[in-house]
């Protein structure tokens, strides 16, 4: 069986309005793979910085996979949490990337997206009420199937940063140009 | 060289077959290499094992250049500890665990000027699987020139994965930044400033770990540059593609 492994950080989350955020992150890949070593998903602290408005997360990643089949190749999503002073935590930015198809040493860069205040209410409550709208069905992250009457408002970058080591790729014939 | 020559210096794994012998199991070993004839080898059960099971071997060159606070730091000298965590198939093969830097400062320059520590790190570490690849986490702690200690924050990264694909005149250059945790809830922050006593974290492994760091927070100021360079022998006879 062929195996990948992935290691690295969750590095940072930049250009969101929010300053104290953290990150829930979890790493999805279709039926053909199956985890060997190492945890698919976690939650980091929340980071905030003190000068900048960036917040720093630092979380290691060290995933090991094995592969059946090149199908379902792995994505890892990512969701950002507000957090505010009554410690209500709501989230505002929602992305997924895949996993680079070459071995080597990867920076990636998540633009992520949050659901849109339908109206004034909702965007007053937005503001002072403990935060915004969630998606009900995380499954909309990753799948393009039911996004049609969803409305939604760019956030922040997530950068990310991922080592990938392949083996025994070649012996099933997969070539990496 | 000697480098390699040194025992594995983990309890529960000491072999006691002679120095020649082991030889003959790896014949893969480079020659230059002699083993050293001291009886501090490991047991034969275990190392008969590995030597069937093929490892790789890495080593980690370079140095711990220096620390950056951008509004200054905030105690005059500054020293750090490191330590280095890898999983469970990762054995050490040379090398110091832990270190503890000199007192450094910058005082007599411009306050948010680099304070320099050069601290080296060169070790050595020998696996079956790259899962729990090895890991810096360095505590920052801050010592006024009265002799409060304080701790300034926390900083970890991946020993680098890649190692020969920059140009060979360019070490790698990582910066991370240097969290410092803060206190969970208003009464905890007052109590800390009428106190003079900050929080620490009590295991900083917590930083590494996925799951259990939910609900810390941590304040990100300052960052630690690092210059690490890796050299691996053996990883593409276990059938790893390093690069493309």
């Amino acid at each position: 069986m062929a195996e990948v492994h992935i290691i690295g950080q969750i590095l940072k989350a930049v250009d969101f309005a929010e300053p104290h955020l953290y990150c829930k992150w979890s790493l999805q890949s279709g039926n053909a793979w199956r985890l060997v070593q190492g945890e698919v998903q976690g939650q980091s602290h929340v980071g905030s910085h003190r000068l900048q408005n960036c917040s720093d997360f630092a979380q290691p990643l060290d995933i090991h996979l094995s592969a059946a089949s090149v199908l379902g190749w792995p994505r890892l999503l990512v969701e950002v949490y507000a957090v505010n002073v009554l410690n209500q935590s709501w989230p505002v930015g929602y992305g997924f990337v895949h996993v680079p198809t070459t071995p080597g040493s990867h920076r990636l860069e998540i633009s992520t997206w949050k659901v849109a205040p339908n109206g004034w209410w909702q965007s007053i409550r937005e503001q002072f009420g403990g935060g915004g709208a969630a998606l009900s069905k995380t499954d909309l992250l990753y799948s393009g199937v039911e996004r049609y009457k969803l409305h939604t408002l760019s956030s922040g970058k997530v950068i990310v940063d991922l080592n990938l080591i392949f083996r025994k790729f070649e012996d099933y014939g997969v070539e990496f140009k | 060289m000697s480098v390699w020559s040194e025992g594995i210096s983990l309890p529960g794994n000491m072999d006691t077959s002679p120095p020649h012998e082991k030889r003959k199991q790896k014949p893969k070993k480079n020659s230059k290499k002699k083993k050293s004839q001291s009886a501090k080898e490991s047991n034969s059960k275990p190392m008969e094992a590995k030597a069937t099971a093929s490892y790789f071997s890495l080593s980690i060159t370079g140095q711990i250049v220096s620390a950056t606070f951008p509004l200054g730091p905030d105690k005059e000298f500054v020293f750090l500890r490191y330590e280095l965590i890898a999983g469970p198939d990762w054995q050490l093969a040379s090398g110091p665990q832990h270190g503890l830097t000199q007192l450094a400062t910058n005082k007599s320059g411009h306050f948010n000027e680099p304070i320099v520590f050069n601290m080296p790190i060169e070790v050595t570490y020998r696996s079956t699987s790259p899962y729990g690849w090895p890991q810096i986490l360095v505590s920052v702690f801050g010592r006024s020139g009265l002799g409060r200690e304080r701790l300034l924050g926390y900083a970890h990264i991946h020993l680098p994965v890649f190692g020969s694909r920059r140009p060979a005149e360019q070490m790698e250059q990582l910066q991370t930044p240097i969290l410092m945790p803060k206190c969970p809830n208003m009464i905890a922050d007052v109590t800390s400033w009428l106190l003079r006593r900050e929080p620490e974290l009590k295991d900083p492994k917590v930083l590494l770990d996925n799951l259990k760091c939910k609900g810390l927070a941590m304040e990100s100021y300052g960052s630690l540059d690092f210059q690490l360079s890796s050299v691996m022998r053996g990883a593409r006879k276990l059938g790893y593609h390093w690069h493309a």
